[in-house]
Formats: structure tokens, C-alpha cells, sequence
């Protein structure tokens, strides 16, 4: 009875810390980027309201935020569809048909993504420059759906593998063609892990900074990442009421985009690590 | 539709060697039949629909649709399961379960591509024969064991097959259902009159529903028959102990020939075998045998009718260890002279326990060689 | 003759198999294996922009052991990596056991945890910039007001103050990841198991040591490969926070690498990133020899 009490007060007590050590940063974000001036805490003077941080950032087109916000949305949606495709067909060839070394395969793959990314970034950039591609939507969109890759194989193959085979067995008997099993028996049986897949595939790619930086230069094909990092003031001082508040722009979608689809998330990602 | 296999044979390849799930099985199923591959797990029957659905290729021998060879394995001939129009019924059942009960019966009719109406009809038309038509909305996930089981055989029937397939279907059914299910089983057979091959392990299922049955075991035919040829005559000591419920007695005994008369020696009891079962020994002379008798062929006879025919019979004496009622008979473990023996009976006078004279009917013993 | 058959027909599902399998292994092949491959090759060249490319064999890597801002990059990416590892795996497992326990708003509170996951990590370095900042930051006016210093400190001036801003930041940013990750092993040991020992009168911390640790092992293995992997590679972070200042203290190995191309040095930025690669797949190579985990994946 006393063990159950402290265990519940211990609880609570982790809960709270837990959300205030993750969400502290994004209110004093969020603060900020409301307020008139950004060193509210240490002024004299009260925290004062105001949306003129939001204004600039949107209306300003010396500033690129709404073109950064494009791209990032743009590219990471393109990546993330091929590379959902991709993994899906390959998902299916390890898990149904008949390939030597599958387990080799998967590993292979895995440790494929432990590469650092500084180890690719001057072969793309110099092969980016030579096909003329910097600073454009294809010389990130490419990278990515590699970069991505592994991490979908690996969530889809353990999705793909819990599908049972006689499903696979009625299609056949059922008149199915290799490809028709897929289209209309896999896939749709595996939507909810595709679409999991497809969400993380898009975070990871909305997230990615050094390829961005190093294969575009401009607002024609930089991302949001790389923007907001980038951000400078047209004069001296650095303009944290804009970059609070281009954060807080693009933080919005992405917080609610996890809450409401929290469950999926974190099947996906447990999916991906611990089914090794 | 006529269906023949020849020397059928089915060899799985893996790293740690190979395995003959199926070696040599020739079989012929006639038009219209009930035909049921009964056998052990493990003993290839599942492999054998598969091979005949087109699931799985031969590695070696022929099947045969009328006179149209599907498979061949020296040819290289190879017919898809689509090109072989057959249905099959799965054990987990495999409905789609991204689809509705409707959709999943209309998915073979929408691969094909037949018309709208006509898919409707058709559908319509197996709903109401299996009694399904108001769950054609329900998603399988919604459907209960049994409901799944006939959405299962619609999907099946709903495009006239050649051959209709099942795989153990009844084995995901609680045992009330099971034996419904069995009957409705025949009867839509019979009304659809198309052949059916029906796997099981479960020799109940397979002697209630075949026309005939081959008894498999190891990847090869063990005997094939009609169910009572079955019971009555089994071909080898595994058919016997695999038929009947509960199982035959099987034991060794001792033979002795005295002139043109055989004994076998039971329990210290020299007991003189009949005519046919003395030929039968005669000419399994100097190998070894087993014997066999089924449980209700053991009899414990009334002391009235004793008295009167000990001339002509032989009784043992055997101790009563354990009685199993089983409603309208009663199940007797017993020993006789340490072997042990199960009989069944309808009398109820008997108690654990007690020491009773049994006698076997020596028409219904049967010989095996062993091999 | 049978053989014969088994071959033609292997060989035609290989060839199905294959085909649905090519796009991924161009893709990795064409971005991944060639740059990788490409980087190895650039390193044994002086291949610097504009001028004449040069093959010089080992010379860069030569050069590399000598460069003492090399070994202030070894330095410092080994001493995060020993720092910050095994804070997020700690507070990860705090997060894990508790999330996994009975609690109102579950789903909301695994939101929550998932949130600092989610965003770009450039973007929250530099809401962490600002947190840091010496004259109007969060970090400094909550120390002072909760009385832990008197005067403000210079987070990312000093260089203690650096290192610590880049470990605090990381470890928000990643603890959630280890969370989820070992919510996921914790929820995989069967509940029957706590019941036995709470019958057999096993108290809370002897569960923890003898069931749920001993059980969690493999999935803690794979959080801790990924972990320390992304550690050596730290990249945004350092870029927007500390630029790799104080004086270089704060330069990771992939700060150092970037560097150089950004300098237009091929070569050698191409040599700095080979012995990164090879660091990260040594220690791959040992979790997965540790861990022999993978052995059941179908």
C-alpha cells in the first residue's frame, strides 16, 4: 500500500518534470516570437504582445521564409513518396519472394545508414555541380530518398513480414498477378505502416541539414533548416524576434502533425529499431 | 472433372539439406467426388493441395485436369493456379481484411473482369446459398469464426471452379460448430456437384465426409479407400492405429502350429484362430507380426451366456484399471497378464477393480507384417 | 534433369526478386556507396578548387595524425559522445519506465516526449541560442532565480560553458527517441513475469535489476548503436550553436570536415571523413558483436 503511494507520487512527479524538460524550450520560443523585443526576462520593462514578429516574416521578401517553407514542403514530400515506393517494392521482394541472402540484405542496408553524412557530402556536391543540379529541388530530393531508405526498408519489411502468406496464396488462387497481389492485397492491407513510413520518412527529410547546406545556396531550393540556421538581420543585431518566430511557423505544423498522429509515429520508429 | 496424379513428387531445398515432403503419391479422384487426404502433420497433404492448386511446382511426376496435363515436372509444363480455375479454402481462412464480406466474395469476379450486374448477381447468388447476404457489409475483422468460414467457401465458389480445394477448414472452429459445419459441408457439395479434395488430419472429419480417402503418411500413400474399406480392412498397423476413435488394440503375441492349426497365445491363453486368420498366418510365416482388435470387438459375455457356450469359446482373464463412461458406452482400460487392452461396452454392471472374463472376436482380429 | 529444372525456375524468381528490389539498390548505390567510395578515393589526392588535382597517396592522412586541430576534433567528438550517451540513455529509461506505467493523459504525455524529436534540430539550436544567451536567456535568468549562481554564465563563450550548452541541448533533443525506443522493449516484457516476482516478493529496484534490465538488454544495445552513431556525426548542433568556437574547443569531426570542402580542400576534408566513417563502422561492428542481436529479423 505505502510502496504504491510513493510509487504514484514518484510518477507524477517524473510526468511533470518530463513535460516541462520537453516543452520549456517551444513556450519560451513561442514567448518570444510574441513579444515586442526579446530580452523581455532581463527588462525593465513588462512582456508586451504583439504580432509584428509574425508580420515581418511573412511579408518580408528580402527574408525567403515562405520560400524556404515551399521547398521543405516540396522536397521532403517528393523524397518521402519515392522513397516510401521504393522501400515497399523492396520490402516485398525480401519478405515474399524467393532472394539468397535476405538477412544480408537487411544488414547490409542498416549499415548503409550509419554512414556519416559528411562522408557523401563533397562526392554530391561535386557530382551536383557537374550535372549543373546545385541549389536545385533535385539535388536534395535524390540524396534523400537514399539517405532515407534504410529506415523505410526496415519499418516496411517488419510490417510487410507480419502480413500473413495465405493472403498472398488467395490472391493467387484468386487470379492475382504478382503485381496485382501488391497493388491490391499488400499495400491496402499494409496502409496504416505505409502511411507511418511515409510520416517518418517526411520528418526525416524535413529535418535534414547538412546535405541542405552544402547543395543549395539560395532561396530557390534552400530548406527551412538551413534557412532559419542562416537567418541574419539586415543590419548587426540578429533579429531573434523573426527567427522565434519563422521557428514557431514551421514548429506549429510539425507539433500537431505528431500529436495527432503520435501512435503511428512511434510504431513506425519502434517498428525500425527494435525488431533487430 | 477427373483429376490424376502420377508419381507426384515434392522436394524442399534448404542450407541444411533436402526434404521429400511428397515422394511419388499416384492417386485418381474421380468426377465429382469427395475425396479427403487424411494424415499425421507433417505427412505432405497440405503440399499435395498445394501442388494440385498450383501453389507450389512439382519437382518431379504429372497431374492431370480430364486429360490436360497442368503440371508436369520433365516437361516443364506449368499451369497457374488462374489458368487451373480451382478454389481453395484456407485453414486461417485469408480473407482480405482491407475489404468488405461483399468484396471479398466479388474479388476473384473483379480479377477477371467480368461485368458489374453480373458480379452482383453472382454474388448475391452464394450469399443467399450460404446464408451470409446480410454481412455483406461487415469487414472479416467484424465476423465470428464460423461467419468467416462460409464468407471463406463463398469467395471460393462464387466463379464455378474445376476443383474446389480445402485446406483443414474446420480446424479454427469450436468443436459444436465443427460438426455443423461438417454437414452443411456435404450437402453443398452434393448440391454443387463439383470435385472436392478436403485435407485433414482428423480422422472423424475425414470418415464423415469422403467419398473415399487416402491415408498418407510420410509423403506417401499409406492406403486408399472407402471409409469403411478403411476401417474394416486397414492396410498396415499405422492405418489401424490411425482410424478409429477410440484407437485399435494393437499387441504381439506368441504363434504356435500344432498340424494344420494355428494358436496364438494371449495372456497364457493358447487361443485357436479361425480359418481365414490361420491361413493369413500361414503364409506370413517366419516373419513377425502384430495383431490387432478394435476396442468394441472385445466383449465381456453375460455369465448366463457363458455357461452355455464355453464349450466353444476361449475367455481370458482381465482386470478392470480404469472405467471411462462415455455416455451410451463405457470406455474399460484393462490388462490382461500385464498387456494392456481398451474395450467398449454398453453393460454397466462392472467395477474398477474387478476381474472379468473378455473374450475377442477372432473374425474382426486382423494381421499386420511388420515391416 | 531435375536439378536442371530447379535451376531455370530459381532462376526466374531470382530475376522477379531482383527487379523489385533494383530501384533501392541503385538509389543506395548511385548516393550512398558511390560518394562513400568517392570520399575514399578524393582522399588520396591534393584536390583543392582551382588548383591542378594531384594523387599523393597517404600524405593527407599523413598530414591528419599531425594536425593537432584533427586531434581537438577526435577530442572533442569523444568526449560528447562519452558524455552525452549515457545521460540519454539514462534519462531515456527514466522517460521509458515512466510512460510505460498507468497514467492519465498517456497519449498526451508521449506527444509530448516525441515533440523535441520531431522538429529540425536546426531550429531548436537556435531557440537554444537565444536559451543561452548571457544577457536575456532562459538558461541564465531561471540559474539565477532559482539561486544556483550569482552571477549570469557564459554558456557559449567559455568553454565549459560550450560543451555543456551542446550536451544539455543534445540530450533534449535525443532523449526522446530513447525513450520511445525502449517504451517499445519495455512493453514487450510479459506483464506475467512482474507478477511472479511480486509474488516471490521481489521489491520495486530488484524487478527493475533482475527482470526488466536483463530483458530490456537488446533493445538498449540497438538505442545505444543508433545513439552513439548520430553522436559522432553531430553536425547541426555545432554549426548552429557554437560555430565550433570558443577557439575550435567545440569543433566535431564532421565541423572539421566541413570546414575544409567549404575551404574548397577536397582532399583532405575527404581524408577527415573517411577516418570518421571508419570510426563509426568499427564501433557499428562492435554493438552488433555485442549485442548479437538481428539473428531472427523474418
Amino acid at each position: 500500500m505505502k510502496e504504491e503511494k510513493v510509487k504514484f507520487i514518484i510518477i507524477i512527479a517524473g510526468s511533470i518534470f518530463m513535460v516541462i524538460f520537453c516543452i520549456l524550450p517551444f513556450i519560451f520560443m513561442a514567448l518570444v516570437s510574441f513579444s515586442s523585443r526579446p530580452d523581455f526576462l532581463s527588462a525593465r520593462t513588462l512582456f508586451s504582445f504583439t504580432l509584428k514578429n509574425y508580420y515581418s516574416v511573412l511579408t518580408t521578401p528580402s527574408l525567403h521564409f515562405i520560400d524556404y517553407l515551399r521547398n521543405s514542403l516540396v522536397i521532403s514530400g517528393i523524397s518521402a513518396g519515392f522513397c516510401v515506393l521504393i522501400a515497399a517494392l523492396a520490402a516485398y521482394s525480401i519478405t515474399r519472394l524467393s532472394l539468397p541472402h535476405k538477412t544480408f540484405i537487411l544488414f547490409f542496408v542498416l549499415a548503409v545508414s550509419m554512414f556519416p553524412q559528411i562522408s557523401l557530402v563533397s562526392y554530391l556536391f561535386k557530382f551536383m555541380a557537374g550535372v549543373g543540379w546545385i541549389n536545385t529541388y533535385r539535388a536534395l530530393v535524390f540524396p534523400y530518398i537514399a539517405w532515407i531508405l534504410p529506415l523505410s526498408l526496415w519499418i516496411l519489411v517488419s510490417y510487410f513480414a507480419q502480413i500473413p502468406r495465405d493472403l498472398d496464396r488467395a490472391g493467387l488462387i484468386d487470379g492475382c498477378s504478382r503485381w496485382q497481389i501488391l497493388r491490391k492485397i499488400i499495400f491496402p492491407v499494409a496502409a496504416p505502416g505505409i502511411f507511418s513510413t511515409a510520416l517518418l520518412a517526411f520528418i526525416f527529410a524535413f529535418n535534414e541539414f547538412m546535405f541542405a547546406l552544402m547543395l543549395t545556396s539560395d532561396h530557390h531550393a534552400r530548406t527551412v533548416p538551413v534557412g532559419i540556421a542562416l537567418f541574419q538581420g539586415l543590419h548587426g543585431e540578429l533579429p531573434w524576434g523573426d527567427i522565434m518566430a519563422a521557428s514557431t511557423i514551421t514548429t506549429i505544423p510539425v507539433v500537431i502533425l505528431t500529436i495527432m498522429f503520435q501512435r503511428h509515429i512511434i510504431q513506425g520508429l519502434t517498428r525500425g529499431a527494435v525488431k533487430g | 472433372m477427373k483429376l490424376k496424379l502420377v508419381s507426384l513428387t515434392k522436394k524442399f531445398t534448404s542450407l541444411r539439406g533436402s526434404v521429400r515432403a511428397v515422394d511419388g503419391i499416384d492417386l485418381e479422384i474421380q468426377d465429382n467426388e469427395f475425396f479427403v487426404l487424411l494424415g499425421p502433420s507433417g505427412c505432405g497433404k497440405s503440399t499435395v493441395l498445394n501442388l494440385i492448386a498450383g501453389l507450389e511446382k512439382p519437382t518431379g511426376g504429372e497431374i492431370w485436369f480430364d486429360d490436360r496435363v497442368v503440371a508436369c515436372a520433365k516437361k516443364k509444363i506449368f499451369f497457374t493456379p488462374k489458368e487451373r480455375n480451382v478454389a481453395f479454402v484456407f485453414q486461417s481462412y485469408a480473407l482480405y481484411p482491407h475489404l468488405s464480406v461483399f468484396e471479398n466474395i466479388a474479388f476473384p469476379l473483379r480479377i477477371i473482369g467480368e461485368d458489374v450486374t453480373k458480379i452482383k448477381e453472382s454474388v448475391k447468388r452464394v450469399g443467399a446459398m450460404l446464408e451470409i447476404s446480410n454481412l455483406f457489409s461487415a469487414r472479416p475483422c467484424e465476423l465470428s469464426g464460423g461467419q468467416r468460414q462460409r464468407v471463406a467457401i463463398a469467395r471460393a465458389i462464387v466463379r464455378y471452379p474445376n476443383v474446389f480445394l480445402l485446406d483443414e477448414p474446420l480446424s479454427n472452429l469450436d468443436a459444436q460448430l465443427r460438426v455443423s459445419t461438417r454437414d452443411e459441408l456435404k450437402r453443398l457439395q452434393q448440391r454443387l456437384g463439383v470435385t472436392t479434395i478436403y485435407v485433414t488430419h482428423d480422422q472423424v472429419e475425414a470418415m464423415t465426409l469422403g467419398d473415399r480417402i487416402a491415408l498418407l503418411k510420410d509423403g506417401r500413400v499409406e492406403q486408399i479407400g472407402t471409409p469403411d474399406q478403411l476401417y474394416e480392412c486397414p492396410a498396415s498397423e499405422f492405418a489401424a492405429k490411425f482410424i478409429g476413435s477410440p484407437p485399435m488394440n494393437i499387441f504381439e503375441a506368441e504363434v504356435s502350429e500344432e498340424g494344420e492349426e494355428f494358436y496364438i497365445i494371449i495372456g497364457g491363453e493358447k487361443i485357436k484362430m479361425p480359418d481365414d486368420k490361420a491361413e493369413e498366418l500361414k503364409r506370413l510365416k517366419g516373419r513377425s507380426c502384430a495383431f490387432g482388435i478394435r476396442p468394441e470387438d472385445i466383449h465381456i459375455p453375460a455369465p448366463i451366456l457363458r455357461a452355455w457356450k464355453s464349450k466353444r469359446s476361449q475367455y481370458l482373464k482381465a482386470k478392470i484399471d480404469l472405467i471411462e463412461p462415455m455416455g451410451r458406452e463405457r470406455f474399460f482400460h484393462i490388462t490382461i497378464n500385464e498387456h494392456r487392452f481398451s474395450l467398449l461396452t454398453t453393460d454397466v454392471r462392472f467395477k474398477q477393480g474387478e476381474v472379468v472374463d473378455v473374450e475377442f472376436d477372432l473374425k474382426k482380429l486382423h494381421i499386420f507384417e511388420k515391416k | 534433369m531435375l536439378k536442371d529444372i530447379n535451376k531455370i525456375r530459381n532462376y526466374r524468381e531470382l530475376r522477379e526478386a531482383y527487379s523489385f528490389l533494383l530501384p533501392l539498390i541503385v538509389f543506395i548505390l548511385a548516393f550512398i556507396l558511390l560518394p562513400v567510395a568517392g570520399a575514399i578515393f578524393t582522399s588520396l589526392f591534393k584536390d583543392i578548387s582551382f588548383l591542378e588535382k594531384k594523387f599523393i597517396f597517404f600524405e593527407n592522412y599523413k598530414y591528419l595524425f599531425k594536425d593537432p586541430g584533427f586531434w581537438q576534433a577526435f577530442r572533442f567528438t569523444m568526449l560528447f559522445l562519452i558524455v552525452s550517451v549515457p545521460l540519454e540513455m539514462i534519462f531515456g529509461l527514466l522517460f521509458a519506465v515512466i510512460l510505460n506505467q498507468s497514467i492519465p493523459f498517456r497519449g498526451c504525455l508521449r506527444a509530448c516526449v516525441l515533440i523535441p524529436w520531431a522538429i529540425p534540430a536546426a531550429i531548436s539550436a537556435r531557440t537554444w541560442e537565444l536559451i543561452y544567451n548571457y544577457h536575456y536567456g532562459l538558461a541564465n535568468f531561471l540559474f539565477m532565480k532559482l539561486g544556483l549562481t550569482n552571477a549570469p554564465i557564459n554558456w557559449l563563450g567559455s568553454n565549459l560553458g560550450a560543451f555543456s550548452s551542446l550536451v544539455i541541448s543534445d540530450v533534449w533533443k535525443t532523449t526522446p527517441f530513447v525513450a520511445i525506443i525502449l517504451l517499445a522493449g519495455l512493453q514487450a516484457i510479459p506483464v506475467e513475469l512482474h507478477a511472479q516476482a511480486r509474488v516471490d516478493r521481489a521489491n520495486f529496484l530488484q524487478r527493475f535489476y533482475k527482470i526488466t534490465l536483463p530483458l530490456l538488454k537488446p533493445v538498449l544495445i540497438v538505442a545505444l548503436l543508433f545513439r552513439t552513431i548520430d553522436a559522432l556525426r553531430i553536425f547541426d548542433l555545432v554549426y548552429v550553436l557554437t560555430m565550433g568556437g570558443p577557439g575550435g574547443v567545440t569543433t566535431s569531426f564532421s565541423m572539421y570536415g566541413y570546414r575544409y570542402f567549404l575551404a574548397g580542400d577536397f582532399g583532405y576534408g575527404s581524408s577527415v571523413s573517411v577516418v570518421l566513417f571508419i570510426i563509426a563502422l568499427g564501433l557499428s561492428i562492435f554493438y552488433v558483436r555485442i549485442g548479437k542481436w538481428g539473428k531472427e529479423v523474418i
